[in-house]
């Protein structure tokens, strides 16, 4: 567990009920939503703590309010009613003892009630989760025709429940570790026990131990401490949203971590052929998904370099292009003021800012970003002879093919543009030199020790029945592990 | 971490990848019929599957952990591969100044060839092995696609048997396709990231050399002939004759395909001329600067990388490095062993 700054000053509960009241509120300095219910349990007196919001009134008054009342009992002693409560009397999920102050701080920072009874130096924790959370809704960021409707959600339990309906098995594993030095959020590994390989799941338990950051807001926050700083272009780590996606990838033995507030999971390693696998490939007949997966291969090709390549063969290179097409791109370009190089980055950060807007802006907003930005200026700016019209369709169908590999959006951003400028100053042997770079580059990613390239390279034939084409036997039978992938190693 | 392993066959395409930089980049000005030089390949791959005995048996020593190399002798080889790293962007330096003289300065291109090899390096062989395969396989599409598309016509008439007057082209192809085959010592240095099957990666590379190289001579003899003097760089002029509606002159593609061959080549020489240093950046660093220093001297001075001197020069490099001294490291290795052996 990461180390919390509340486990730093360990202060005992004290016997008195309302010095404990006020040893915890010392600790969150009297903040505003820390809750003290008072009562006394057959006389002896007794105080209630809880956080606003973070715990269920209505659970809270029946699974503990209403049998403090009932209990009565002559000549009662404080450790009777710690028996009573701690007892069989309560219905709570989680009953724990707390020791300390900081423990009990923990425990109501998690949605949990405490109970402090006067003359007992030890307090109750009571499960009573309550809090307000987005219901579970339609992925957003992964749509799909004939998958799943449901998320992940910002809960971890929530998530963690829809998991475990798709994969009703005991080995099914989810561990639960803390990280972040000031936040203590939850997270969750799960993995399928006998189909995830044991190295990689202390591996992965170790690095999750490593996070020194105070929050983890985002999977952001816990994706360098898995991929460790290798400096790599391409991520040895994927994140999903889809439950369907998320157990496909736990059932091929890989591990996912889950965020308590975040309703994506990171799951490693990641390949780089996933980017180009949908889980509406396995409901489509094997010869039509083969086929989708060979135009987002072409989409990704085209996306990094089809503004590169055209810039390089126009300025450097013209024979390669037929007559007439060179003769169209001769008059079309004569008409514009800047070089070609300049014309397409110009398009291409125009292209990036237009697409930027279009995500931060409400969604009512951002369809008209595109309107006057597409149509609008790009038709005006063609008119007007500021940019020529065949460049113009190039970054079109460039801009549309990125969207179809939305894994590798920005990896494909940031190489078309260095294409470009290659391509521009130093033709095809520049974005020669660079693909090189960023071939060898792909190939030297390893994500816990499994190639990112595998099992195009180093080959693995067995698993190319479900990479390149989707053959029907992917469909049905068990699925290969990633372990069978681990070219390097075996 | 695991040290980094390879496979036999990644291997072999890696060694057939650098002996297939060289055939591309080498100029021909005087080339007689084809005969008497596609049996001097012939001859050539029968002598290095003899001197590849030796390298092959060190390496799987190598394996096992069995055999090091003293570092004095470990820089040697550094300092060899450093020079044909050299060579070898040089070489392309003049081939990208002859065919496409408005793209790159040769200056230039020398530089941007050791930063992305030196990078490359810095990768890892890991890296380098896994990506020689794509650019196997691109080679292999660009040929087929080229062959697909070719205008050119064979003439039979071409393909003569081989007389007494081609004696001299059959000895000067052979000492020229020795002085090419420095693969050898690379597989006495490769041995120890093989995780198996050195004489697999070893007759693998030979097998794929002669039927590659030897197909290619076949296509240039029956298509170009003689005129391939004219046209100096025979794979090249080959793929001249690849005309389609799509793309009218393949010429480009060819130099791309070769620039990251190139690319990739040039690291794997650096990489394992890096090796002595423990530190991968500062290796890749020191030793890509060391051959884009030599590129650039050849280049400026004139030196010709492939006249005598030099031809004498890799062949020297590749019996002393290749065939002596793992006899020797492996007969010192045995004498060591053996003395233990009576001393306990």
């Amino acid at each position: 567990m990461a180390e919390n700054d509340l486990n730093k000053c360990r202060i005992p509960v004290p016997p008195r009920a309302e010095a404990a009241v006020s040893a915890v509120k010392k600790l969150f300095g009297d903040s505003a939503d820390l809750n003290a219910a008072r009562a006394e349990v057959s006389g002896i007196k007794c105080a209630v703590l809880t956080l606003e919001g973070m715990v269920s009134t209505a659970d809270l008054t029946k699974i503990l309010f209403e049998p403090m009342r009932s209990y009565n009992q002559k000549n009662a002693e404080p450790a009777d009613v710690f028996k009573y409560l701690g007892g069989a009397a309560i219905c709570s999920t989680e009953t724990a003892a707390v020791n300390y102050i900081d423990e009990a701080a923990e425990r109501l920072c998690s949605g949990y009630a405490v109970v402090f009874i006067h003359g007992m130096s030890r307090g109750l924790a009571f499960s009573a989760q309550g809090f307000k959370a987005r219901s579970v809704g339609e992925s957003d960021s992964e749509p799909n025709i004939k998958g799943t409707r449901e998320a992940l959600n910002d809960s971890l339990r929530t998530s963690m429940s829809i998991i475990r309906r798709r994969i009703k098995s005991p080995r099914l594993r989810f561990e639960l570790i803390r990280a972040g030095k000031i936040a203590n959020i939850e997270l969750c590994i799960v993995y399928l026990e006998g189909k995830t390989p044991k190295g990689l799941v202390d591996e992965t338990r170790k690095s999750l131990e490593k996070i020194d950051s105070d929050l983890v807001l985002t999977s952001g926050g816990i994706i360098p401490y898995m991929t460790g700083s290798s400096g790599t272009f391409f991520s040895g780590v994927s994140t999903t949203e889809r439950p369907d996606v998320l157990c496909s990838k736990i059932n091929e033995g890989r591990i996912a971590v889950l965020i308590d507030g975040v309703p994506f999971a990171v799951t490693a390693p990641a390949l780089f052929i996933e980017n180009f696998q949908v889980v509406d490939d396995y409901a489509e007949r094997s010869y039509f998904a083969t086929f989708q997966r060979f135009i987002r291969f072409a989409a990704f090709f085209i996306s990094a370099l089809l503004p590169g390549l055209y810039v390089a063969a126009a300025v450097f290179h013209p024979e390669v292009l037929s007559r007439s097409l060179l003769l169209n791109l001769i008059a079309s370009e004569e008409r514009t003021p800047y070089p070609l190089v300049a014309e397409m980055i110009i398009v291409i950060v125009m292209f990036e800012i237009l697409r930027e807007a279009g995500i931060r802006l409400p969604r009512a907003v951002g369809g008209a970003v595109s309107i006057v930005g597409g149509l609008v200026i790009g038709d005006a700016a063609v008119s007007s002879g500021i940019i020529s019209a065949p460049l113009l369709i190039i970054i079109g169908i460039t801009a549309t093919s990125a969207f179809v590999v939305p894994g590798l959006n920005s990896q494909i951003t940031i190489l078309r543009v260095l294409n470009v400028a290659a391509g521009g100053f130093f033709g095809f042997f520049g974005i020669a030199l660079l693909g090189t770079a960023a071939l060898v580059n792909a190939c030297a990613t390893d994500s816990y020790a499994v190639p990112y390239t595998a099992p195009l390279t180093p080959f693995t034939l067995r698993a190319m029945k479900d990479a390149v084409l989707r053959l029907r036997k992917a469909e049905r039978g068990t699925k290969d592990t990633v372990e069978s992938l681990r070219g390097s190693l075996r | 971490m695991n040290p980094p392993k390879i496979s036999a066959a990644q291997l072999a395409i890696l060694l057939f990848l650098a002996r297939l930089m060289h055939t591309m980049i080498f100029r021909v000005t005087d080339f007689d019929s084809g005969t008497p030089i596609m049996l001097g390949l012939a001859a050539s791959t029968l002598i290095e599957a003899l001197l590849m005995i030796p390298a092959a048996a060190y390496a799987s020593k190598s394996i096992r952990g069995e055999a090091a190399l003293p570092k004095p002798v470990r820089l040697l080889y550094s300092l060899y591969f450093t020079v044909i790293a050299g060579g070898t962007a040089a070489l392309f330096a003049e081939f990208l100044h002859r065919e496409f003289s408005g793209t790159v300065p040769p200056t230039a291109a020398i530089i941007l060839i050791a930063l992305a090899a030196g990078y490359c390096a810095y990768a890892g062989i890991e890296g380098i092995a896994r990506a020689g395969a794509v650019v196997f396989i691109l080679f292999a599409a660009l040929f087929l696609s080229m062959v697909a598309v070719s205008e050119g016509k064979f003439n039979w008439l071409n393909l003569r048997p081989m007389t007494r007057d081609g004696l001299p082209h059959f000895s000067k192809y052979l000492f020229e396709s020795l002085s090419s085959s420095w693969q050898i010592p690379m597989l006495v240095l490769l041995g120890s990231k093989l995780r198996r099957n050195p004489a697999g990666a070893a007759y693998g590379f030979l097998a794929l050399k002669f039927l590659a190289i030897e197909t290619l001579l076949l296509l240039i003899t029956l298509v170009l002939w003689r005129y391939v003097g004219v046209l100096g760089y025979p794979i090249y002029a080959l793929g001249a004759f690849a005309k389609s509606d799509f793309i009218q002159r393949f010429d480009p593609i060819n130099m791309l395909v070769w620039a990251i061959n190139c690319t990739l080549v040039s690291a794997l020489y650096i990489c394992i001329s890096s090796e002595p240093v423990k530190s991968r950046s500062k290796g890749a660093v020191i030793f890509s600067a060391l051959a884009a220093a030599f590129a650039l001297y050849e280049y400026k001075r004139g030196l010709r990388y492939d006249e005598t001197w030099f031809l004498v020069f890799k062949l020297l490099g590749v019996l002393i490095l290749g065939t002596v001294v793992p006899l020797c490291a492996m007969a010192i290795n045995k004498f060591k062993s053996g003395k233990g052996a009576l001393t306990a």
